[in-house]
């Protein structure tokens, strides 16, 4: 179809001609059969024509020669302007400046120190396999100069542990010890103590990599922080609202009645992903405490309120308190089992982990 | 935009010959425009020199990367000329006894009907048409997109030709 523009689409065209512009082609077939066009872009070029006439006709005068001599600089003259008419003492105005001048340069350095010189160092570690965990350690704080984790393969299971030995400047000194070991091994830092340590400096914004028992690297990045992030070791994104199939217990604290029956204190296990997630709790003489997102068999529903899950097993009230929502849902189901042992890699101490609700309800059943 | 650079280096290190030829060159230019926004010869060579004297104490000011040093030079005038305008902004009764008054000089038709445009038609249309600033200088200069040039232009030149052909036959 035959684009058709009329006269008032074409006039600003008209007047780009005049100024050597290109204009678009219907605009163009328009102003040459236009005549009402054409008379436009005359008077136009006839006005441009006339102004540049009337300039020509100004006067011009003789401009006379002007010698040109910089100025001073305008802050120099504002300067000794206001020195030289100065009411105040002077030397009380030198000693003003100079205490402005000292506060000023104590507040940023304190500024960069907050933000450069932190004592938390955010560890990235990646393992050999690619796994990537965080692992926040601090420099100052006793209970959190530690960390470590278990990464499953086909060969074994390959623990590593990082320890904070020191610090000097912006860098640390960290004590690593990595080992292999047979898939099912406790990932406690008895299992690990053999290892021989190793110890590297570590400058944050820097990359280091550790041989990890001979599998491969262990990969270490990591940046100064000035706190201690909130989700310790887990990769949470930063976000408080847990996924629609996840179970979130952050540092937890189970209570029953008015005793608290164990202290999770900096602990973490976030149970997520596809199928049935769970998470077991093994506290000892009291047993596991098993949660799952739906309903399984001689297990009771809990009432999750934000951080707070309430449930009731053989007439005692019990309550889990952990640092973060728990799951995206209003309820869980909870498994008590008085006389659960733990196996495998769980050790004999209190512990909690991630699982899937077949393989957990699988252990339960082979020792009922 | 090469000899703009050349021209303003020596400018900046306080070469006065340099800045003199350059003053030489465009306070003719710069006056006539200047003369158009204010309607007085004696404030529009007042306004020029104090143009001159604040690019020749900058020696940072011009950036070559951002226009042409004659854009730049009729930017600074035009602003030097609003500033003015502002001081001398009159009373209301004032106003309307300008009104009268054509503002340019220009003794011609296209004058008298140049003298009858808002200020800022009339400083786009005589930066156009007698300086040939590109429309990217335009730009600059006025501080407007580049895109807002050819339609102020258009409007411009419309109402200047609708009082044009009422002038002309008043005549």
């Amino acid at each position: 179809m035959k684009n058709i523009m009329g006269c008032e689409e074409a006039a600003e065209f008209v007047s780009a001609l005049c100024d050597g512009e290109t204009v678009p082609r219907v605009a163009a077939e328009h102003i040459g059969s236009c005549q009402v066009c054409r008379e436009r872009l005359e008077s136009y070029i006839g006005m441009g024509a006339e102004l540049r006439r009337a300039a020509s006709m100004e006067t011009t005068n003789e401009w006379k020669h002007r010698t040109w001599e910089r100025q001073q600089g305008i802050l120099q003259t504002w300067w000794q302007k206001g020195w030289e008419t100065m009411r105040i003492p002077r030397f009380g105005f030198a000693l003003l400046l100079m205490v402005v001048a000292g506060l000023s340069s104590g507040l940023a350095i304190v500024g960069v120190r907050a933000r450069t010189h932190g004592t938390v160092v955010l560890l990235n570690v990646t393992s050999p396999s690619g796994n990537g965990t965080e692992c926040p350690l601090s420099t100052e704080d006793a209970q959190s100069k530690e960390c470590g984790w278990l990464v499953g393969g086909n060969s074994g299971d390959l623990i590593y542990r990082i320890k904070m030995l020191a610090r000097d400047g912006d860098r640390v000194e960290l004590g690593v010890r990595t080992k292999l070991v047979a898939s099912g091994t406790p990932n406690t830092p008895d299992a690990i103590k053999d290892a021989p340590e190793g110890t590297y400096w570590f400058e944050p914004g820097k990359v280091l990599q550790v041989d990890a028992a001979g599998v491969g690297p262990l990969t270490l990045t990591g940046e100064w922080l000035d706190h201690m992030p909130y989700f310790g070791q887990l990769n949470l994104d930063r976000n408080l609202t847990p996924g629609d199939n996840e179970i979130r217990l952050i540092s937890p604290v189970l209570l029953s009645g008015n005793r608290v029956l164990f202290d999770f204190h900096n602990g973490s296990a976030d149970a997520n992903g596809e199928g049935h997630p769970a998470i077991g709790m093994y506290v000892p003489e009291s047993g596991l405490y098993a949660f799952f997102l739906s309903p399984v068999e001689n297990g009771v529903k809990g009432k999750i309120q934000e951080n707070r899950l309430s449930f009731e097993v053989d007439g005692q009230s019990c309550v889990l308190l952990t640092a973060a929502p728990i799951t995206r849902s209003t309820q869980i189901w909870v498994l008590h089992v008085a006389g659960f042992k733990p196996t495998g890699r769980l050790g004999s101490g209190a512990s909690f982990w991630t699982d899937h609700q077949d393989h957990l309800l699988l252990e339960v059943r082979a020792q009922s | 935009m090469a000899d703009d650079r050349e021209v303003w280096k020596k400018i900046s290190r306080g070469d006065e010959d340099a800045f003199d030829a350059f003053y030489r060159e465009n306070v003719p230019g710069l006056c006539s425009f200047l003369r158009q926004i204010t309607s007085s010869l004696s404030v529009a060579e007042d306004l020029a020199q104090e143009t001159f004297t604040q690019i020749w104490n900058r020696p940072n000011g011009f950036n070559p990367d951002r226009g042409s040093l004659r854009g730049y030079l009729f930017g600074i005038g035009r602003k030097q000329a609003l500033e003015w305008w502002r001081h001398q902004r009159p009373t209301e009764s004032e106003t309307e006894a300008k009104v009268e008054t054509p503002r340019t000089e220009l003794c011609t038709a296209i004058g008298e009907a140049l003298g009858h445009l808002p200020e800022d038609q009339r400083a786009l249309l005589w930066l156009r048409e007698v300086e040939g600033q590109s429309y990217g200088e335009l730009a600059a200069i006025l501080e407007i997109p580049i895109g807002t040039v050819r339609s102020r232009l258009f409007t411009a030149r419309e109402a200047l030709r609708n009082i044009w052909q009422e002038v002309r036959k008043q005549r």
